[in-house]
């Protein structure tokens, strides 16, 4: 008789030092990762905790408004906490809710808004946010950018709101000509504020800005290098092997990179940091200590995955996990609101 | 009136649905400026409007079980379908067409999940929330964008407060932007044991009030109000009927060859929704049975428009394949060839719509909640 085998995806394997930094937040890390967003944090035991929900076409999630919000195909999707008991122990549980038809924007990043997140659209050159009624709300433009029109011109890849409110965005190039970045992808990055000062010129491919404390870190994922922006001046901080694909704070010490092997980044063609000889270069997540660029821990995904393209914390939470839409557990399991007379 | 034989000529064939029409429907349509939209379950929603030939515009996409329809006639539709309730949002402006002259496009802009819970009719509110008849909980209940759904109203003889469907509550009529009257098939206080009450134990309840209004009524479906007046699709007997909420009178207007469900109005005619009861299931040894056979008709999968002065069955529309079930029509005023975006073409992705004007400084505080 045939054996019957499950096949599911590997748990990332993470290193005492990412494990410790992990659980010392109590929160649960989504990590975007091909379709795939795994839910990771760190049991009382310090085992790692993780499960994982296929979301076809998952690209960026975020945390707002004290929902979980995941960009995926041509939806924005809002999954709201409820808690569900699993083995008698109660843990929460994100359920989609509710999904914007945003259309195919290439959606590079999703940024904590008000009400609703912000989405960096790409092929559109805007930073725009879900309506009722239409795709999308263009909510911001860079000032080189004249006129919508679908055709990614400059690639705005990510952007990222300080402590003290300052909107901060990176994009590949500052050209209006149709796909005008890809020709000039080193070298030709930039970081802008929201009334388009530069603030750092001459990147490849920088990507998710994102502050750690106070301190504004960009990825330059062509060129592999982590930086440090601020009083005029961009400091290398780190370089990761291969292509740097993501980034998200950790806590206030601390950033996480997403990065792996250039043929599997969402542009191809990079020549990527440094790759170590020997170094399978799977995908991984590195955690660095800013603004020293130290490594402090990592987080392996062995086997087939794919470019680890969005992280975010769920604050507060343990043992989270993530309902995928697709799936029977969405409609099976249903969360009842309280009473609320009509008359 | 029109016989269910004198169709079109040439039917129309979709995914091995044949479409037929009785000969007057087109400009049946045309004349009253209308279209109507519907789903036959398992997978399909239509539209049926008007081509430029003064043909019949037919036009549908795959939309998983597609149950209770409504509309607020301003561009609106809202879908309940097996697990979700999906906002169709009109994308035209007043006037405009598609390149290929659709009057109305229909984008399906915002989905809610709710889970597996039988839902039924949906209503939309004046304010331009929903309503939903949760026929697993036996209550109404909106949506939200934070839980599966919020329990709203429960039938007054039901003191459960949780899954299990007693009474089978299906309708909802809504008036004036407000719920009027649910209809339920009994008034059973255990689970499941509505379907022993479905030749004789249906009822309409006055929703603010709480008082049963009509009583007797065989498998009630679709009730409605129209020009001050309740209707309801008594769908055991096959029969349209206009109900007096103060006497209780239940006065049989039309009988329609089929389980008779999903109701809407043009002026004086009614569009009434028709399915096929098969031999021992749910819709079968019902009055229905009797009546078809004293009729000597099958029953029909499709559409009835009823003058409501005369009782006449005026138009139709047949599907005839291995469909046979249609839960709800809705009229669509004011519109000659609607067409909609489906869930698994292309265009859901690719159509992006937009205001092209260049957002100004506020565009960004507000979308951070910024209060400058």
């Amino acid at each position: 008789m045939a054996g019957l085998v499950e096949l599911l995806p590997m748990p990332p394997l993470p290193t005492k030092g990412f494990l410790d930094a992990l659980g010392s937040t109590r929160s649960t890390l989504i990590v975007v990762e091909a379709s795939r967003v795994w839910s990771l944090s760190v049991a009382a035991s310090g085992e790692l905790l993780s499960t994982v929900a296929t979301i076809d076409g998952a690209v960026a999630a975020t945390w707002c408004a004290e929902r979980l919000w995941i960009s995926a195909g041509f939806q924005l999707w809002s999954f709201s906490e409820v808690e569900r008991r699993s083995g008698g122990v109660p843990r929460p549980s994100f359920l989609p809710q509710e999904a914007f038809s945003i259309g195919q924007l290439d959606v590079t990043d999703l940024v904590p808004g008000g009400e609703k997140p912000i989405i960096c659209a790409a092929l559109l050159d805007c930073l725009a946010r879900a309506h009722d009624n239409l795709s999308i709300e263009p909510v911001w433009v860079p000032p080189w950018i004249d006129s919508f029109r679908p055709e990614t011109r400059s690639y705005l890849t990510g952007a990222t709101v300080g402590p003290d409110g300052r909107v901060v965005i990176t994009s590949a190039a500052m050209t209006t000509e149709p796909k005008g970045w890809l020709p000039s992808l080193e070298g030709s990055g930039v970081v802008v504020d929201r009334d388009g000062s530069v603030l750092a010129s001459g990147l490849s491919l920088p990507r998710q800005p994102r502050y750690v404390g106070d301190d504004l870190v960009i990825i330059e994922s062509a060129a592999g290098t982590v930086r440090q922006v601020g009083g005029g001046e961009v400091t290398p901080i780190s370089t990761l092997p291969g292509v740097l694909s993501s980034a998200a704070a950790l806590d206030e010490q601390h950033l996480l990179v997403g990065h792996g092997a250039a043929s599997r980044a969402t542009v191809t063609g990079l020549s990527g940091g440094m790759n170590p000889e020997g170094d399978a270069l799977c995908d991984r997540i590195t955690l660095i200590a800013i603004p020293s660029g130290r490594v402090v821990g990592e987080l392996v995904f062995e086997g087939y995955s794919g470019p680890i393209t969005s992280m975010t914390l769920i604050p507060g939470r343990m043992g989270a996990e993530v309902v995928s839409p697709a799936g029977g557990a969405a409609n099976a399991l249903c969360a009842v609101g309280d009473f609320r007379p009509l008359f | 009136m029109a016989t269910l034989t004198d169709a079109i000529d040439e039917p129309e064939v979709r995914d091995g649905l044949e479409i037929l029409a009785s000969e007057g429907m087109a400009s049946w349509l045309d004349e009253q400026n209308v279209s109507l939209v519907f789903g036959t379950p398992p997978s399909k929603m239509w539209m049926v409007g008007i081509g430029g030939e003064g043909e019949l515009s037919i036009f549908d996409r795959t939309l998983d079980k597609v149950m209770g329809l409504a509309t607020d006639q301003r561009g609106t539709i809202l879908a309940g379908t097996r697990f979700e309730v999906w906002r169709f949002e009109d994308m035209l402006r007043d006037g405009q067409t598609t390149p290929d002259g659709h009057d109305r496009l229909f984008f399906p802009r915002v989905v809610r999940k709710v889970g597996n819970i039988n839902i039924h009719d949906v209503g939309l509110c004046a304010d331009g929330s929903d309503l939903i008849v949760n026929t697993r909980f036996g209550c109404l209940a909106s949506t939200s964008d934070e839980v599966d759904f919020i329990p709203r109203w429960y039938p007054p003889f039901l003191d459960r407060r949780g899954q299990g469907d007693c009474c089978h509550l299906n309708g909802l009529a809504m008036e004036d932007g407000a719920p009027r009257y649910v209809s339920c098939v009994s008034t059973s206080t255990t689970v499941d044991s509505w379907r022993e009450g479905r030749r004789d134990q249906g009822v309409l309840i006055d929703v603010a009030t709480n008082e049963i209004v009509a009583r007797g009524l065989s498998m009630p479906h679709s009730p409605r109000m129209h020009e001050g007046g309740l209707w309801v699709a008594n769908a055991g007997t096959g029969e349209l009927c206009r109900v007096d909420p103060i006497t209780g009178s239940v006065e049989p207007v039309a009988f329609g060859p089929g389980f008779l469900r999903g109701l809407s109005f043009v002026g004086p005619y009614a569009v009434v929704g028709s399915s096929k009861p098969r031999r021992g299931d749910l819709y079968s040894g019902l009055p229905l049975d009797d009546a078809l056979a004293e009729h000597g008709m099958d029953a029909h999968l499709g559409i009835f428009v009823i003058d409501t002065r005369t009782g006449d069955l005026v138009h139709w529309l047949l599907i005839e394949g291995k469909v046979r079930e249609l839960f709800d029509v809705c009229v669509l005023e004011n519109t000659k060839r609607p067409a909609f975006i489906g869930l698994q073409g292309p265009e859901i992705a690719s159509e992006l719509w937009f205001d092209d004007q260049l957002p100004g400084h506020e565009a960004l505080d507000h979308a951070l909640g910024v209060v400058r």
